[in-house]
């Protein structure tokens, strides 16, 4: 996170019925953390905790932009947190639960395309909660043509998975073989295992799910162009790491036409990056044609000018991500 | 021109909602930590303390004849109280109310709650609760005679006809679009409303000829006709534009503007002859503007007011009901009068 950033981070919990999400949500509470938190939920919860605010909200989906799918937006969640941000008493810390059904690209977006809500608040991170015991057939469950599994939606949207519920699964065999199904959606987004919605919270709050430094250089093989992913899986993750510093207009021209054309696919992209003539990194994020983008860091004298990129969507196409980003270098 | 506050009162939390009465010598205030109070406009002295709205007060409103006071708050609540705070009404509405807004031309109380518009008598007694909005209910507003009451949310303007005994709608013009203002023309010829996604709509009224006026940085929420009915200013982020409705209306015409806020504009009052205008913004600055000349007219502002060395909070809430009595509602919770000269 650039330090210069004072927007109050809001985590959005995300989770199918029965994965774990309230019990996650009441360990947050409970949790002995000194921050201030409110909670927008969709349900009233059985929460109720003396140094939080719940506020219930009954989910109301816009279409911004003339029904353009990638720009809705919840106009519930303008409203509340618009009066929240108001209001003396300041949060450290919000939270947003989303149902269990739901497309966590409107509750994403809402923190884009607000002005009001895009310079106090920052979209911190999307925290999807998952069941060890039940994820597999949720993600094989079989979708009338046309219809998203909302498993895997959830899962590519997330910036962290929470696998909960390991302590009902038979073994260290299951969990991989779970893991692996999560990576093979979303590379991105570390897992965390847990029983009980036991997290430790500085995994999952106000953890600036922005850089990607670490992330890529853990794992090389995200990076590889030969490394065989699942090609039979629709939805992927796929990381660049480019050399050399791009040229600002082409870099605009490019995503913006790459988010235009194929926005409806690609959930999440995220970038760390080194424009020329800048002298500090710049970090984005973004969620189907929406970007939300800063300046970072000054590089360090000597460093190594890198680009990271991570994109994950539905038919993806690496070697043409590759080319286009390339051709933005300068 | 904007003189020294000649008082100051303290609600504690954002002032959320401020009204005065029809003869200017009450002022009914509410914060979003849900206080609110009557105080006296000359001196600022608190008269009566109004029954508090937990999770804030949305909306006040003094009916036409000043008799009552209706307050609404985020709980769902609606209050109608008499000038001695004595309550005479209330109603249970189920969902955040959002606006309250009496009739011109009787005694009834229109209600924005949820996705519904309700009407109440002054008693509280409910005489219409519309079919629900596909969306929350945004604004509400009184056409001048008070036959017809219309209601923006995301989706457009549905109108409601409170006189007949049905709850159907009157007529709707459609928007595909979250809408979060409104404002109706004095002559009744015309409806407009503010939008999320940066634009201003206006209906011809009764046909429901549409025009869409773009170009705005932001979504825009404050709009307000100038008394008489000619212009219709508009707060955006940063500017101020002022529509020409003079004639055939603003169809072909650009607005005239002026640019000396740097946040959004919170609040805009007319002076009551329509001569004068006042903007507030979040930055805490206020403007004093002449009405445009013409159409076009890039507006320079009479007086900016900054207050006066500290930095000031932010406007929330504008109330100019006399020409000497301009109330200014502060996003630190505080009210203050300011004696306004010329």
């Amino acid at each position: 996170m650039p330090a210069a950033d004072s927007r109050v981070p809001v985590t959005v919990l995300t989770g199918f019925l029965g994965a774990g999400k309230t019990t996650l949500l009441n360990h947050i509470l409970t949790a002995q953390h000194g921050k201030r938190i409110a909670v927008i939920e969709n349900e009233f919860g059985e929460v109720g905790i003396d140094d939080a605010l719940v506020l219930d909200a009954e989910e109301e989906i816009f279409e911004m932009n003339n029904g353009c799918i990638c720009c809705t937006v919840r106009g519930d969640l303008i409203r509340i947190l618009g009066n929240l941000m108001k209001r003396r008493d300041k949060f450290d810390q919000i939270l947003v639960e989303t149902t269990g059904l739901a497309d966590p690209a409107p509750v994403a977006q809402t923190f884009f395309v607000d002005d009001e809500i895009a310079t106090q608040l920052r979209l911190d991170a999307i925290v999807t909660v998952v069941d060890a015991v039940h994820l597999i057939t949720h993600l094989d469950d079989d979708k009338p043509e046309g219809v998203e599994n909302e498993a895997v939606e959830q899962l590519a949207f997330a910036d962290r998975v929470v696998l909960n519920k390991i302590d009902l699964t038979t073994g260290e065999h299951d969990l991989q073989q779970v893991e692996s199904r999560i990576r093979a959606i979303n590379h991105l987004a570390p897992i965390i295992r847990t029983s009980h919605g036991q997290v430790d919270l500085d995994a999952i709050l106000d953890v600036g799910a922005f850089d990607l430094t670490r992330v890529l250089a853990d794992d090389p093989e995200f990076l590889d162009p030969d490394a065989e992913h699942q090609h039979d899986l629709s939805v992927t993750s796929v990381g660049l790491e480019v050399d050399g510093e791009v040229d600002e207009r082409k870099l605009n021209a490019w995503i913006g036409a790459l988010l235009r054309e194929r926005g409806v696919d690609i959930f999440r992209s995220k970038g760390t990056l080194a424009i020329k003539g800048a002298g500090s990194r710049y970090v984005f994020q973004g969620v189907h044609m929406l970007l939300d983008g800063q300046t970072d860091r000054p590089w360090r004298d000597g460093e190594q000018r890198t680009n990271r990129l991570v994109f994950i969507g539905r038919n993806l196409d690496r070697a043409e991500l590759e080319a286009g980003f390339r051709s933005c270098l300068a | 021109m904007i003189g020294a506050p000649s008082w100051r009162l303290e609600l504690g939390d954002y002032v959320s909602a401020i009204a005065t009465d029809p003869g200017g010598s009450l002022v009914a205030c509410g914060s979003l930590g849900g206080d609110g109070l009557v105080a006296d406009t000359a001196t600022g002295e608190a008269v009566t303390k109004l029954p508090e709205h937990p999770f804030g007060v949305s909306s006040l409103a003094w009916s036409r004849t000043g008799e009552h006071l209706a307050t609404a708050g985020q709980d769902g609540i609606v209050r109608i109280l008499d000038r001695d705070a004595g309550e005479v009404g209330v109603v249970a509405t189920g969902a955040w109310v959002q606006r309250v807004s009496w009739s011109p031309s009787s005694g009834r109380l229109a209600i924005a709650t949820g996705k519904h518009v309700m009407v109440v008598g002054a008693d509280g007694a409910v005489e219409h609760r519309y079919p629900a909005l596909p969306a929350t209910v945004t604004d509400v507003a009184w056409s001048p005679n008070g036959e017809r009451l219309a209601a923006v949310a995301y989706g457009g303007l549905a109108w409601y006809a409170p006189n007949q005994p049905h709850d159907a709608l009157a007529d709707v013009f459609e928007w595909k679009g979250s809408l979060l203002g409104l404002a109706l023309s004095p002559n009744g010829r015309w409806a407009c409303a503010g939008s999320q996604d940066a634009t201003v709509h206006l209906w011809s009224v009764p046909s429901g000829d549409e025009l869409s006026m773009s170009g705005y940085p932001a979504k825009i929420e404050r709009l307000m006709f100038s008394p008489e009915g000619q212009w219709l200013a508009v707060g955006c982020l940063g500017g101020l534009t002022v529509w020409d409705f003079s004639g055939r209306g603003p169809s072909g015409r650009a607005p005239a503007s002026g640019d000396v806020h740097d946040r959004h504009i919170e609040a805009i009052a007319w002076q009551r002859d329509g001569g004068r205008l006042v903007t507030g913004c979040a930055g805490g600055r206020l403007a004093l503007w002449r009405r445009p000349r013409k159409p076009r007219d890039t507006m320079r502002p009479l007086e900016l007011d900054d207050g006066g060395g500290d930095v000031a909070a932010g406007v929330s809430h504008l109330a100019w009901p006399r020409v000497d009595l301009l109330l200014v509602g502060r996003a630190d919770g505080t009210v203050e009068r300011r004696p306004i000269g010329g």
